[in-house]
């Protein structure tokens, strides 16, 4: 049943984006995301956006992933943007580009004029940001993608390090992320067989009525729990008597140093959006 | 009743890549009242064998017959699930960590609740399942955690769970596991009562031959998802090779006495011999010829 469920988006590959640590690309979205909302100020210049569609549209060509692929799972975000448009185009106060009506609602002697305003301000801001809001989601599923969790986790760990200095305990961050994503896999095949055996005397997850289903997953919570608990005590053991100290950085297997693919990206990429933010 | 299995193959994920074959071409009939035992290294399938008896898993291809009933995917509608699960009642392995209630009365009970039973019925069950499993009825004992009992009580809280639904058989999956030497011992005596006041079939899932030597009549053999070896566990014993072949281990006596005729000791059994040390130390002392014993034999010098 849940045994199907992937953790990770991550498809293994070789292209560019691959290569790359996953503290560039993180770097490189916080960059994105900086700029796109300064870019947010500079109505009807679309050079930030279009650069950054180009370029997450190579990155994604580089890294062979399908349309389809990400049409699926970019189909319930498109449809909440385009839900969203018409309030935003006419909501939005400043200069007037066109306005429509009046038109009168009336409700048997209650009548309420309305006069539609869509302003050029509501437009620039209509358009940029859906354009940010499909920016951000193409930019995490990259991310997602060609970044292994593992990867990802260290990276986060290692950019949060120079935080340790003010008191965030930026290693023990990493150590829980990793073992949360390690225990995914083990607590799913654990609730898989729970269900197997309540199923087995007589519990019932996907017929019956609506009591019976309740019954059924309120069967599943307390064992659920217990297991996890379980098994945290254990790794907490497992830990200590392994020598895991409170304090001291960790050596990450996963993420290395900075390479020239990395420091190249980390040159260019700015520098092209920051061209296309002055100029374009 | 009886299980008859026809030709089952089982794979999980068929038609994807990764399709993973589980169980190849298994025939076998576990006829009413018997205890089957079901041997087999971890991987062999054993467990996706006995999740098709009460309707869990259902064939790939062939045919699986519970009861008269032919388990397909039309046969299989939530209404006869219920139904076959209360009449096939499946334990899995460590099923102390199933249990969820706050009482252990609430634990036993959620099995014929879920049969809509009326409430007498319903207590009148718990007793008996309890009892069943040799454990107390006491009211005191019966509004107890589940958890503040040992583990060995705990499985036979579950025990007691399934058997209060009043299966007509019991499948368990290792049963033993993890249990010390007192519990398992516990655990096997409650069987044993079971099959001979309740008439229940037994199927037994387990990896020690031995351990279901004297209460199985039955084995079968599986490994790498194909049936190697069934009978009665007297002549399997003897079939010390494929024994391991199947990667498991002969019993200890099995192999004592295969090691000795190896060196020369030509030690005569019938095959029954093989299951205790009673019957095998007579075989033994006879091929010695040690006087005594038979009145047979050289003098000592």
């Amino acid at each position: 049943m849940l045994e199907n469920m992937p953790i990770s988006a991550y498809a293994e590959g070789t292209s560019l984006v691959h290569r790359l640590r996953a503290r560039t690309k993180l770097l490189l979205l916080g960059w994105l995301v900086v700029l796109f909302f300064l870019a947010n100020h500079h109505p009807f210049h679309y050079g930030v956006y279009g650069v950054s569609f180009a370029l997450f549209a190579l990155a994604f060509l580089d890294a062979r992933i399908s349309l389809g692929y990400i049409w699926r799972r970019m189909r319930l975000l498109v449809i909440l943007l385009l839900i969203g448009i018409p309030f935003s185009l006419i909501w939005t106060t400043g200069q007037t580009w066109r306005s429509f009506g009046p038109y009168t609602l009336s409700y048997h002697q209650y009548s309420l004029p309305i006069t539609v305003v869509v302003t050029y301000d509501g437009i620039w801001f209509t358009i940029s940001f859906t354009a940010i809001f499909l920016l951000l989601f193409l930019s995490s599923m990259l991310i997602t993608t060609t970044t292994t969790p593992v990867g990802l986790a260290e990276g986060i760990v290692l950019l949060l390090r120079p935080l340790r200095w003010v008191g965030l305990p930026a290693d023990e961050f990493g150590l829980m992320t990793l073992v949360s994503l390690r225990f995914v896999p083990v607590l799913m095949q654990e609730l898989n067989q729970l269900i197997k055996a309540q199923i087995s005397r007589g519990a019932s997850f996907s017929t019956g009525s609506l009591t019976a289903r309740i019954q059924g997953i309120s069967t599943l919570l307390g064992p659920l729990l217990q297991g996890a608990l379980r098994r945290a005590t254990n790794l907490a053991s497992a830990l200590e008597a392994r020598g895991y100290g409170v304090t001291g950085k960790a050596t990450l297997l996963h993420e290395g140093r900075l390479r020239w693919l990395d420091w190249l990206m980390l040159m260019v990429i700015p520098a092209l959006t920051l061209f296309a933010y002055l100029k374009l | 009743m009886s299980i008859v299995v026809e030709h089952l193959n089982h794979a999980y994920n068929a038609g994807a890549p990764h399709e993973h074959v589980a169980l190849r071409d298994i025939s076998l009939t576990i006829p009413d009242g018997v205890c089957a035992a079901i041997i087999g290294v971890t991987g062999s399938g054993k467990s996706t064998l006995v999740q098709h008896f009460n309707g869990l898993l259902i064939p790939t291809s062939g045919r699986i017959i519970i009861d008269g009933l032919d388990v397909t995917a039309k046969t299989t509608r939530p209404e006869h699930l219920l139904e076959l699960r209360r009449r096939v009642g499946l334990l899995f392995q460590f099923p102390e960590a199933q249990l969820f209630a706050p009482t252990i009365a609430d634990d036993v009970a959620f099995g014929p609740r879920r049969l809509r039973l009326k409430d007498k019925v319903v207590k009148e069950r718990v007793r008996w399942a309890l009892n069943a499993v040799a454990l107390p009825t006491d009211a005191t004992f019966l509004a107890r955690s589940p958890f503040a009992l040992s583990g060995g009580q705990q499985r036979r809280v579950a025990l007691a769970g399934v058997l209060a639904m009043r299966p007509l058989t019991l499948v368990l999956d290792e049963p033993s596991a993890g249990l010390d030497a007192e519990a398992r011992d516990e655990i096997y005596a409650c069987l044993s009562d079971l099959r001979a006041h309740e008439g229940i079939t037994l199927a037994l899932v387990s990896h020690d031959m031995s351990e279901v030597a004297h209460l199985a009549d039955m084995l079968f053999a599986l490994a790498d998802g194909e049936l190697k070896l069934s009978g009665p566990p007297a002549q399997v014993f003897q079939k010390t090779d494929k024994i391991q072949a199947c990667g498991l281990l002969p019993p200890p006596l099995a192999q004592t006495v295969a090691l000795a005729r190896e060196h020369g000791l030509p030690i005569t059994t019938a095959s029954d011999a093989l299951l205790t040390p009673a019957r095998l130390a007579p075989a033994i002392v006879a091929t010695l010829g040690a006087p005594g014993l038979n009145g047979h034999g050289k003098e000592s010098t």
